[in-house]
């Protein structure tokens, strides 16, 4: 009888202890990325999607400017902390605790496009041409397009920070009038006070 | 989801028919309740041609399950009052889909499709009125004429493209008005075969038709401009819808 009563209190202690683990989640560990490199390149969305622009002639209607931003690990700010429990968190089935974020530790503050060949009659060379650039930006009623100036990291999701870059296609939605070969040039400044430049191969359009 | 969903229904569809009573015990009721039973409707819209096919919910299939109970008064009476209803799932063809991408490949390429699928959405007919049965042995005949609403849910579809040759982009849009629920009249003829005392074998066949006076708002808007083009589709004329079923029944007499 007396063995029988131990016996219980054991379960009790190591049922109780089981329902405290559950509820006891380690502190998810933040993983912060930064900018490592900004690439970029013409393309050609004539098609029914944007393809990178493997001869350097282009309609105008459809050109468009990729930008590749690629990321790093900037650093992991804080670590899963260690709790002393009977038994381990894991093997809690009811446990459902977040494992980690992965965020970004900069955004842009800017984002421009300049033609370094005369535009039209009222952008000269090495004028900036951002308004004339949108990007597509998709939402529940099919999308939007917004301005290039208003972009940032913060639609950026955790599966593209993971994925270590994300593509963003400029759309030149106001063509010049006259034909010929252009040259631009994307400025990029970062909230840490980096800037990247880019010039884009030339292309005729 | 949509299929566990309409399996689930099916499950405790404890559908009601009556078929005839005739029982010992009570001599002044027959009743005949279908509990089980499973079809198809079909409909045809007869109103105006024009419109996008596949568009709206009354031009489209549906799968049935049928709930029904019909119920004499007296021993030896043939006329009874009748409650029946009618759930079901509709059934999304390709028919748009098909319809704009034909009409609209010329010049841009099709995108995505947003919004709801019809297969998610469920309507009802409900009837009740008077039934008149012949037989009373093994094969039992019930004619029915009812009366009752139809539940009318047809759906937003919107569709974007891309330009050919172009960074435009375009969307495409369909918004109902005119969803109300409908007076509908149900002539309805059921074939029953008894299996033993108390269950039977049932056929139905109802037809129904309404009138729902509905439009369809079509919007054409550039997405970089927010330009729009506007033009409504206005369905008229009744809407006829031919039901079959097969089922069980329990019969008391």
């Amino acid at each position: 009888m007396r063995s029988l009563k131990v016996i219980i209190i054991l379960m009790v202690i190591a049922v109780t202890g089981m329902a405290a683990d559950c509820c006891n989640c380690p502190e998810p560990e933040t993983h912060e990325y930064t900018l490592a490199s900004l690439s970029v390149g013409n393309v050609d969305n004539s098609g029914e999607y944007a393809v990178d622009a493997d001869i350097q002639l282009v309609k105008k209607e459809s050109y468009g400017i990729k930008l590749l931003f690629s990321f790093k690990i900037a650093e992991q700010t804080s670590r899963a902390s260690l709790n002393f429990s009977l038994m381990q968190s894991a093997y809690a089935a009811c446990c459902f605790c977040d494992e980690a974020y992965y965020a970004m530790t900069d955004s842009i503050v800017s984002l421009h496009i300049f033609s370094e060949t005369d535009f039209d009659a009222s952008h000269p060379g090495d004028s900036d041409i951002s308004e004339y650039f949108k990007i597509f930006k998709t939402n529940e009623k099919a999308g939007e397009f917004i301005s290039i100036v208003n972009y940032s990291f913060s639609s950026i999701s955790e599966y593209e920070i993971l994925y270590g870059s994300v593509p963003v296609i400029c759309f030149l939605m106001t063509p010049p009038s006259d034909s010929g070969e252009y040259r631009f040039r994307v400025e990029a400044l970062l909230s840490d006070g980096r800037k990247f430049t880019e010039t884009i191969n030339a292309v005729l359009i | 989801m949509k299929k566990n969903l309409f399996v689930l229904l099916l499950l405790v569809a404890f559908s009601f028919e009556i078929i005839q009573a005739q029982e010992e015990k009570t001599d002044n009721l027959q009743l005949l309740i279908k509990f089980f039973s499973l079809g198809n409707t079909w409909s045809r819209f007869s109103g105006d041609r024009g419109y996008p096919p596949g568009l709206p919910y009354c031009t489209k299939e549906t799968y049935d399950v049928q709930l029904a109970m019909s119920a004499f008064f007296g021993k030896n009476s043939n006329w009874g009052i009748d409650v029946s209803l009618v759930l079901s799932n509709i059934y999304d063809d390709d028919k748009f889909d098909m319809y704009v991408r034909n009409n609209w490949s010329s010049d841009y390429y099709y995108l995505s499709q947003y919004k709801s699928s019809y297969s998610d959405e469920f309507v009802y007919r409900f009837g009740s009125g008077v039934c008149y049965k012949y037989g009373k042995k093994r094969f039992i005949i019930i004619t029915k004429a009812l009366i009752g609403v139809t539940s009318f849910k047809n759906i937003e579809k919107s569709v974007s493209f891309k330009k050919k040759d172009s960074n435009d982009m375009y969307l495409l849009n369909y918004v109902p008005s005119g969803n109300t629920d409908s007076f509908t009249i149900m002539p309805c003829v059921s074939f029953g075969f008894r299996l033993n005392r108390i269950l039977a074998l049932t056929f139905d066949a109802m037809y129904s038709v309404y009138r729902n006076n509905f439009s369809y708002t079509e919007t054409f808007t550039d997405l970089y401009t927010d330009h729009q083009t506007l033009n409504t589709y206005k369905y008229k004329g009744p809407v006829n819808n031919l039901s079959i079923s097969f089922g069980l029944a329990f019969t008391v007499f």
